[in-house]
């Protein structure tokens, strides 16, 4: 070997550190991708002052790798996931369970109005008690609806959850790389102003006014 | 034979607003002698306590499921012969194929109406 290409005793052990840890990552399956690219830069600096054409190629095919890496951390990060987990998902998912407590709800006040009407129908001469029956009973059937709905929408919730553990993994993953961009890109999101702020829809048990708070503001 | 409409009627959700449409759809059909559970494990207690004459049961329902229930029901000695309709949101063929094989007496898809509860009924247990 030549005085130019030789190593450094200390390069050396250096350098079989490095892979003594790469190869105990791999073999304990600890190896993320988001070390990759740290591990591509950290093998580079071994290369030496003259390197020979397959060292070239190798590092050149090690240097583009890394690229790719450092651009997909760079392109998830810019996704968000982050928000995706703590904002959006939790968000659908209680709307979701509002909206199947609500329909849940409202079911059990008809059928409450259902009941009340069925007394009355024994109240009145069989005929008229029959036309009354007949017209609840296809309430109790339309009923239906409500507990097809909460199974359909119980699915979604099922769906999103699902989701979200994907999205943790990629948080997890890239976290720091997220944090960076974040810190780097700070939302540009524009605020609603004016009269398009107050367009919020429906608020979730809780979160907004009640009528009495209303009333308390107009006395 | 007429049918009693006092016979005692298992309905067994675990949706109490399914339970509560069941039960009044049936009192509308005469039947007043209902009681009700609100899952499969619940339902077999109960089955095992005092004698019954039908089975309406859900099938999604959790820890034991209605499929479940209907196995336990056709493995057991006492109850074996149990009229036992499965009403369930599982419209798969091969949720019925599986009930079917599992000894279900007649099998009703949600949304249902009280005309198609009767007509099961009907066939399961006799006209009334």
């Amino acid at each position: 070997m030549s005085r130019d290409t030789a190593m450094s005793k200390a390069t050396k052990d250096e350098l079989r550190q490095l892979l003594n840890d790469l190869q105990a990552r791999l073999d304990g399956d600890d190896l993320k991708v988001e070390q990759l690219s740290d591990l591509m830069d950290q093998l580079s600096r071994f290369m030496g002052d003259k390197p020979t054409d397959d060292q070239k190629r190798l590092f050149g095919e090690l240097d583009e790798l890394s690229g790719i890496i450092r651009k997909m951390k760079s392109e998830i990060a810019s996704l968000r996931p982050d928000d995706i987990k703590a904002e959006y998902i939790p968000n659908a998912t209680d709307e979701l369970d509002a909206i199947v407590d609500a329909t849940a709800g409202a079911t059990h006040e008809i059928l409450d109005a259902m009941d009340t009407l069925e007394e009355f129908a024994s109240t009145l001469p069989p005929e008229q008690a029959e036309i009354v029956t007949s017209a609840t009973m296809r309430v109790y059937e339309a009923c239906n609806f409500q507990d097809i709905t909460g199974q359909r929408t119980t699915k979604v919730i099922k769906a999103l959850k699902s989701i979200e553990e994907r999205v943790e993994g990629l948080v997890t993953a890239f976290g720091d790389e997220i944090a960076k961009y974040a810190a780097a890109n700070p939302r540009k999101k524009k605020e609603p102003e004016g009269e398009e702020a107050l367009l919020n829809g429906p608020q979730l048990e809780g979160k907004g006014v009640t009528q009495a708070d209303i009333d308390a503001m107009f006395n | 034979m007429a049918v009693d409409p006092n016979m005692p009627i298992l309905i067994v959700d675990d949706y109490k607003t399914m339970l509560r449409i069941i039960r009044n759809l049936l009192r509308q059909l005469n039947f007043t002698n209902i009681e009700e559970a609100t899952d499969g494990s619940m339902a077999l207690r109960k089955l095992r306590e005092a004698p019954f004459s039908l089975v309406i049961s859900d099938w999604n329902m959790e820890p034991m499921t209605g499929l479940q229930l209907l196995k336990e029901v056709r493995a057991d000695a006492k109850l074996k012969d149990m009229p036992f309709i499965m009403i369930t949101a599982e419209a798969k063929t091969e949720n019925v194929v599986m009930a079917k094989k599992a000894g279900v007496s007649n099998y009703i898809v949600k949304p249902f109406n009280a005309e198609t509860l009767k007509g099961k009924m009907k066939t399961v247990i006799g006209d009334f």
